[in-house]
């Protein structure tokens, strides 16, 4: 009972952090609103107009980087488990490089050969950007699926070996298309690699509808958390005890591949959250899937919110890629955890 | 009808050789039986045979009288729970919750654990004396303490039918026999069927209610303790002399080893 107290606790703590990360992300800008007026404008309950503007635009803003932040952190949590490999991110399927990889050849080579994605772009409210990196991400992981399977099981060695062979491949054509594209196309890709959290070209509807792909599939993941416990103690453990390990597996890496092509395709490869959000979460509340993954929803979500306040807000009239701030914040965070006593479970 | 489980000819291989060919074998219901063998000789591979792992090629093994071939993972697992040589944990879980995931197969589709779950886990913790570990992370156990824990979560399970797979394999002398004990307990007092592979000859000559020696994938020998721990059947199926013996009542194994005559300062 002294546990599910502790749990209480923590899932408050871990509410309180995520609502104030969003009241500040609101809140700090290019023109600062106080807390309290945020709040009310939040509520729609706000008198003045241009304070309620400003808050509905970056009401976006805010909407995406939570969602990101929870989307990576839920994958990373999956994949480390599944591989049974501390090291392991979303990133590791192939999804970034095959997401650069779309959204470089939509940059260079644009609407004019991708006519189909264009119009599947204005049908779905998404930017043909988008459409182009989630296509990108689903084919890398497809193919990492597919090559790191043998007799219908996943290789977790294997998988992990044939994802950053995927990646270092997408990276050498990004590199490639980046080298032959002009100047002003060579800089889009760049910029677009460092990852964006901007809203200029999402629609609200296209926002909402990621968000329910969102939580449908933590929904989903959440009701693997038992199997995927049992799973992180080997593929042999798990079959003792009753799980169906190669389903399970299937599951869980298509669902990943998913929340992190969702992300990578709205605001490009934002890194580090994935990595070590979950293992951030993992000194809080344990191990057990069932709890970490809402845990991990919530930090995560608050962990990029922050971050990207910082990088709006740092210096003014500038936007830093948030990829700087994440690492920046995450790895000394992370490093003084490691060497603290709780941190001690890695050999 | 008093059998827990048993092999019908029974064969399996993993590539061209026969890891385990044409055994037949029956367990008693709340016996406790060895397997015992030279490295190689099939025993893991029996094992993974009888908790369904593995699919046998030829032959068929039944599960307290059903085919295991048409039980699902989840039925298998409330009927049998396996104890491996060693568990590798990543992730920081504490003793309680491993012990809990030996309550997977009875949970509902919520895969969320009832106060029943909890109290099976309580008393499976006391019957292994791991109760005072329940909050600590089990990477900070020793390896004794450790396969007790495991030894938790198989009782956890509920199941009827133990395997254990050298479970002492990595213990010195005093784990080996408190975890031996810990295992012929569980038999004696909660009537469970036990099926342990090992290399320990004196704990399965002591422990045992029946020995099934193993040979290059085939029974070679099978009976009571006193049939099987013989000198001649041992040296002819380990490939060295083997020394059996009385002491004070107890059946004491050795390899008949010869000294080899080095003098000090002989070595490279």
């Amino acid at each position: 009972m002294k546990r599910s107290k502790r749990l209480t606790l923590v899932f408050a703590f871990l509410c309180a952090f995520a609502l104030t990360a969003a009241l500040t992300a609101v809140s700090l800008g290019t023109s600062r609103i106080a807390f309290t007026d945020a709040a009310s404008a939040l509520l729609g309950r706000s008198d003045d107009a241009s304070v309620a503007a400003i808050v509905s635009y970056r009401v976006s803003r805010v909407a995406l980087a939570a969602l990101v932040g929870a989307a990576l952190s839920l994958a990373g949590a999956v994949l480390q488990a599944l591989l049974r490999n501390p090291l392991a991110d979303p990133y590791i399927l192939g999804v970034s490089g095959g997401g650069a990889l779309g959204a470089a050849l939509y940059i260079t080579f644009g609407p004019a050969v991708l006519v189909a994605l264009g119009q599947a772009t204005s049908a779905s409210g998404f930017s043909a950007l988008a459409v182009a990196a989630f296509a990108g991400s689903l084919a890398a992981s497809g193919v990492v699926l597919f090559a790191g399977r043998r007799h219908g099981r996943i290789l977790p060695g294997t998988l992990l070996l044939v994802g950053v062979m995927v990646n270092a491949l997408s990276g050498a054509a990004v590199l490639a298309l980046t080298y032959l594209s002009n100047v002003a196309q060579s800089h889009s890709i760049v910029v677009w690699l460092m990852g964006n959290l901007s809203t200029l070209t999402l629609s609200r509807a296209s926002l909402s509808l990621s968000a329910c792909a969102v939580i449908v599939m933590s929904g989903l993941l959440w009701r693997l958390g038992a199997r995927l416990n049992l799973m992180s103690l080997g593929d042999e453990a798990a079959a003792h005890l009753g799980v169906n390990v190669v389903r399970t597996r299937l599951v869980a890496f298509v669902l990943a591949a998913l929340l992190t092509g969702l992300s990578v395709a709205l605001a490009g490869p934002i890194g580090f959250v994935g990595l070590v959000v979950p293992h951030l979460t993992r000194f809080l509340v344990g191990a057990d899937h069932r709890v970490l993954f809402p845990a991990c929803a919530l930090s995560g979500a608050g962990f990029l919110m922050l971050a990207d306040t910082a990088a709006r807000t740092m210096k003014p009239g500038v936007e830093l890629p948030v990829g700087i701030l994440t690492a920046c914040i995450g790895a000394p965070v992370f490093i003084f955890i490691l060497r603290s006593r709780r941190g001690h479970y890695f050999e | 009808m008093n059998r827990a489980m048993s092999a019908h000819s029974v064969s399996f291989a993993y590539s061209v050789v026969d890891a385990v060919r044409d055994v037949t074998l029956d367990v008693e219901r709340a016996s406790f039986v060895s397997l015992i063998g030279p490295n190689g000789s099939g025993k893991t591979t029996l094992l993974r045979l009888l908790s369904g792992v593995l699919s046998a090629r030829a032959g068929t093994v039944e599960i307290l009288g059903g085919d295991i071939r048409r039980m699902s993972r989840r039925e298998v697992a409330r009927r049998v729970a396996v104890v491996p040589q060693e568990t590798s944990v990543v992730f920081p879980f504490t003793v309680e919750e491993v012990v809990l995931m030996g309550r997977f197969p009875h949970l509902g589709p919520y895969g969320l654990e009832s106060k029943r779950d909890i109290e099976a886990a309580r008393e499976a913790m006391e019957a292994t004396d791991t109760t005072e570990f329940a909050s600590r992370r089990i990477q900070e156990l020793s390896g004794g303490e450790r396969q007790r824990v495991i030894i938790a979560r198989a009782l956890a399970q509920g199941a009827d039918i133990l395997l254990l797979d050298e479970p002492t394999a990595f213990l010195d002398i005093k784990h080996q026999v408190d975890v031996a004990t810990l295992v012929k307990r569980l038999q004696r007092e909660l009537g469970l069927t036990i099926v342990m592979a090992g290399h320990d000859l004196n704990l399965a000559a002591a422990f045992s209610d029946s020995i099934v020696l193993m040979k290059s994938g085939r029974v070679f020998a099978a009976g009571a303790p006193a049939d099987v721990i013989r000198p001649e059947i041992l040296t002819s199926a380990y490939g060295t002399e083997v020394l059996v013996t009385q002491l004070n009542g107890r059946t004491l194994v050795a390899a008949a080893i010869n000294p080899i005559d080095i003098k000090p300062g002989d070595t490279k």
